[in-house]
């Protein structure tokens, strides 16, 4: 009997450490493209990207400014927030999705946990559904994301002039990598 | 003969002279802020407040329209000095605030902030990229 309440008490504690741990963010998430041509590379880093994952529901939100994208050359940068994304009209790029199946992720084991993620990503005032793998890894307690995939220019009504169009990849690879915090509460 | 010869030249000057502001123009690097005069100055509890409270106004005058950019001085009381991806980040807000100003340290001067203490009053340099939930600075120094 006691033993059962003890096990009963360790589940309640258990669960209680896990609701808490459920909620994940951080401000200082990376994200970069690039743009490969055999004429030339272009990308860009962001560093200040946000990203909140709920581990329980898999509810996943991030959130980047287009400004804050770090080029090589200013003239990229330039081009980029005026041409392209139109950071002016459009100062943010949004995801709103979920990861499919966050059962399959243990936050509280270490280990690599490859999974799909599936959401609405805004840029450049067009909203597309997409699909993306990523891989969740738990090291010594801490949270981590990785993904990169492929995005196409002319889902987001981005157009390449003819100009410029043997530099611009029309595909554009992107990479983003986020340590997560747990929020306590 | 002569006239001809002078066309030639005044042509090939100006090619010349073409080619080069091409290749600096296409080379052009982000402006260092550490030598530029800031456009605005503000304090972080106010830039914080103004983009809480209406995000469209505050960014219509606190950034620029690419390519002009405006340069902003933030003065405030430092709340963290973070570094999570290479690039050290101050961050400059009140205790009780739910945002603050995250200032992204330009790569140059990134060691600077590691002369910096927290608590104590700063007034950061740098380019307003907007508001997630902190304002964010990109490109910033430390104003002396």
């Amino acid at each position: 009997m006691i033993k059962n309440i003890f096990i009963a008490a360790l589940f309640v504690v258990c669960a209680n450490i896990a609701s808490a741990q459920s909620k994940f963010f951080t401000k200082t998430g990376t994200v970069s493209f690039l743009s490969k041509t055999p004429l030339e590379n272009i990308d860009g880093i962001n560093k200040k990207v946000t990203c909140i994952v709920n581990m329980e529901t898999g509810q996943i939100d991030i959130a980047l400014l287009q400004k804050a994208f770090e080029f090589k050359k200013a003239l990229l940068m330039e081009h980029y927030n005026e041409n392209y994304v139109e950071s002016d009209k459009f100062p943010k790029a949004t995801f709103k999705g979920k990861i499919e199946n966050p059962g399959s992720i243990n936050v509280s084991k270490d280990g690599t946990y490859p999974v799909n993620i599936v959401g609405d990503m805004t840029m450049h005032g067009v909203t597309k559904n997409m699909k993306a793998p990523a891989v969740f890894t738990v090291k010594n307690g801490k949270l981590s994301a990785h993904s990169d995939f492929v995005l196409l220019l002319a889902d987001y009504n981005i157009a390449i002039p003819s100009a410029v169009k043997d530099k611009i990849s029309p595909d554009i690879k992107i990479v983003a990598d986020v340590n997560l915090e747990p929020i306590v509460k | 003969m002569k006239a001809y010869k002078y066309i030639l030249l005044v042509l090939l000057v100006l090619a010349i002279a073409g080619g080069i502001y091409g290749y600096l123009e296409y080379n052009r690097t982000s402006k260092d802020l550490m030598h530029v005069k800031a456009d605005i100055n503000v304090t972080a509890v106010d830039l914080c407040s103004q983009f809480s409270n209406d995000e469209k106004a505050a960014s219509s005058m606190y950034i620029g329209v690419t390519p002009k950019e405006k340069v902003l001085a933030v003065k405030g009381k430092i709340t963290s000095i973070d570094n999570e991806n290479g690039l050290n980040s101050v961050l400059l807000g009140t205790d009780v605030d739910m945002s603050s100003v995250s200032c992204q340290m330009d790569s140059v001067y990134n060691a600077d902030a590691t002369q910096l203490k927290v608590g104590e009053e700063v007034v950061m340099k740098g380019i307003c990229t907007g508001f997630l939930t902190d304002v964010i600075l990109i490109r910033c120094v430390i104003q002396k």
